[in-house]
């Protein structure tokens, strides 16, 4: 559940990250407005709040199950910080780089996905990844609408059993062995989008 | 569809600029310009920095919106309010003092990439293309090597390709050897000659003046957002007339 929970909300978040980086960085006042609008509010709420708003407010007017309001609060949130992670990336891309492919012909569309933004995935992996291990621990603050996640299923066993130290330190290994895999994985995320001679590429 | 050439006083022309403007604010950068270039001629234009040389080959490319004026070339008719700008751009190639290769793709990834994307030109067909471009520039062996493993001088001739690969009817240079180490000039220079003998038609901002002499047909001297000399190089080199244009050549030779 943990996993799902992780998985379903960062591919949000992706999306809908992507997006809101991309309109930060367009030349429509209105669009860079609303980006930059949405993303001082979501990383200004704390994520606990969130979830109660989605949850028992949203929530009540779209009729959202626990699991779909939780995947939707988690992913909204990240979401924001996503956009900014993307928007960095794709602005460290050096100006010359759009000027030489419009003096090419590029359309922007063409320039923006063929020559920049394949440039800025490399910027952008490595703190992408470590959003991702963030969003799995704070998948545990779902628990509180009654998910049945990690958290949650030890808060269970506890009122079961009363073994408070072994089941939280348990629940505590099993987060810690899904986080140290994932670094593990970030570690050859980032040496596999290296280009040889480019960037961090240099130093293999 | 058959792109049909400007004319410059009855004769067939590459590029035909009229009364061209553009204005930074209140600050005018190119100032009312009329310029002609013929089919295969090799101009270059010279003149202190901060002149505007760069900004008027800017907008001979298309990459800065014009504020008056026109330009022609090959059928594609420029104005301000910048219709036909993205053609102008397929037609005109510029290379620029600091390359812009894209560092992520290897050389003939940079040089085909526009071919297939722009001209929608088969994979394959586009990497043949630049292997032969890369091949004309004397590159033929380094086709798989990315631009940060290449030298300076390298990767200026791997932009080279990459502009030809457009096939330009006008190809501008802007201070192609200005960021290079002097062993590395040379090489440039060399391949920038050979296209000038193979009838392509250019523009040079440049203050080779060995290159002038040698290769131009003409000189211009820039100054003030205005052509204040023109003519054989020569003649603008070693007898300017106008005041600026002496003190400046007086300098640089």
């Amino acid at each position: 559940m943990t996993i799902a929970i992780t998985v379903l909300s960062y591919l949000l978040a992706l999306l809908l990250g992507l997006g809101v980086g991309l309109m930060q960085i367009s030349n429509r006042r209105l669009l860079v407005m609303f980006g930059k609008g949405y993303v001082d509010v979501l990383r200004g709420v704390p994520l606990l709040v969130q979830i109660f708003f989605i949850y028992f407010g949203l929530g009540r007017i779209f009729n959202l199950d626990r699991f779909s309001a939780g995947v939707i609060a988690v992913g909204i949130c990240y979401s924001a910080y996503m956009a900014e992670i993307i928007r960095a990336g794709i602005e460290s891309v050096a100006h010359g780089q759009h000027e030489a492919a419009a003096s090419l012909g590029m359309t922007p569309a063409q320039t923006m996905r063929h020559v920049i933004l394949p440039q800025a995935t490399r910027i952008i992996v490595p703190p992408s990844a470590s959003e991702f291990i963030a969003c799995l621990k704070d998948s545990s603050l779902v628990s509180i609408i009654g998910l049945r996640e990690l958290t949650r299923a030890g808060r269970e066993y506890y009122s079961q059993y009363f073994v408070d130290f072994q089941t939280w330190l348990l629940v505590g290994v099993v987060y810690l062995a899904m986080t140290l895999l994932l670094t593990r994985f970030t570690r050859y995320l980032e040496k596999r989008f290296a280009v040889r001679g480019y960037g961090t590429g240099l130093r293999r | 569809m058959t792109a049909q050439n400007p004319v410059c006083n009855g004769k067939e022309c590459t590029l035909r600029a009229r009364g061209v403007t553009k204005r930074f604010d209140s600050l005018v950068v190119v100032d009312d310009l009329d310029l002609d270039v013929m089919i295969s001629e090799v101009v270059v234009m010279m003149g202190p920095s901060g002149s505007g040389k760069s900004t008027l080959l800017r907008c001979l490319n298309g990459l800065e919106w014009i504020d008056a004026g026109q330009i022609d070339v090959a059928g594609v008719r420029v104005n301000p309010d910048g219709e036909g700008i993205h053609e102008l751009r397929t037609n005109v190639g510029l290379v620029f003092q600091q390359f812009n290769l894209f560092p992520h793709l290897t050389a003939i990834e940079n040089v085909a990439l526009a071919p297939r994307v722009v001209r929608q030109m088969d994979q394959g067909l586009a990497l043949e293309l630049a292997r032969k471009h890369l091949e004309q520039v004397d590159l033929g062996n380094k086709l798989h090597r990315f631009p940060a493993e290449l030298s300076g001088g390298q990767q200026q001739r791997v932009a080279m390709a990459r502009a030809l690969a457009m096939s330009p009817k006008l190809l501008l240079f802007d201070e192609p050897t200005s960021a290079l180490d002097p062993q590395m000039i040379g090489e440039v220079l060399a391949v920038m000659k050979d296209l000038a003998q193979s009838g392509m038609t250019m523009i040079v901002v440049s203050h080779e003046v060995g290159f002038a002499r040698e290769v131009a047909d003409r000189v211009l001297f820039f100054d003030d957002g205005k052509i204040l000399e023109s003519g054989k190089p020569l003649e603008v080199l070693n007898n300017s007339t106008h005041p600026r244009a002496r003190t400046f050549f007086d300098t640089v030779l």
